[in-house]
């Protein structure tokens, strides 16, 4: 057995449960798990990975649809397989019965317990949804398909 | 059985449902399309979300 270099599995999986606190930081309020919430962008809008934060500009808007989005179904833990660590929200994410007329490619997923900040940006394609339902169907939570992956 | 449509509630029979499936990079789209005549009044989308592939590139860099 040898000493081999790595950044810790256990600490990928750690970052998602905020238990690291390598600079200054949030006090937590408490020890359950945030909200996480998903929010859909136009595709005219200027969401990607250096989005920081939810904001309601470029935001689709029409029936049935609140701004700042849906919640997120968050009853799995992140957790890890070999050096990866994953998370993948626990159901689908479904806008019932709306009208969103405008072409909208981009879904954020966001913090909204910590200031909403922003976890991830998917971009799906530019679609519409007329009277009817949008669902985000989840990969399978594993090492290779997972929503989030740090490996 | 009705349907709820951009015209209120429509009997199915009377609406043609055409599924469209689009193959993206990181997911697979299926628009379920309801056609009245030459409009469409009702389009559910479904998602399957196959690779997310953003959230990886931007997190290439904690190879451990």
């Amino acid at each position: 057995m040898a000493n081999t270099s790595g950044i810790c599995t256990s600490f990928k999986v750690e970052l998602m449960l905020a238990l690291h606190a390598l600079g200054t930081t949030v006090t937590r309020a408490g020890t359950t798990a945030d909200t996480v919430k998903a929010a859909l962008y136009l595709a005219s809008a200027s969401i990607s990975a250096a989005t920081t934060a939810y904001s309601a500009t470029g935001e689709v808007s029409g029936t049935n649809y609140s701004a700042g989005g849906v919640s997120v179904t968050n009853a799995t833990a992140p957790t890890s397989s070999g050096t990866t660590a994953f998370w993948t929200p626990s159901a689908s994410i479904t806008y019932t019965t709306v009208t969103l007329s405008t072409s909208f490619d981009t879904v954020l997923l966001y913090n909204s317990t910590q200031s909403n900040r922003s976890i991830l940006a998917f971009n799906f394609g530019a679609t519409t949804v007329t009277a009817g339902t949008l669902t985000l169907n989840m990969p399978t939570n594993d090492a290779t398909h997972a929503l989030i992956q740090l490996a | 059985m009705k349907v709820f449509t951009t015209k209120g509630l429509i009997e199915i029979d009377r609406l043609r449902i055409v599924d469209v499936v689009q193959l993206e990079d990181n997911c697979r789209k299926i628009l379920c399309q309801y056609w009245l005549g030459d409009e469409l009044v009702r389009q559910s989308v479904f998602i399957d979300v196959l690779r997310p592939i953003e959230a990886q590139a931007a997190h290439g860099d904690l190879n451990g």
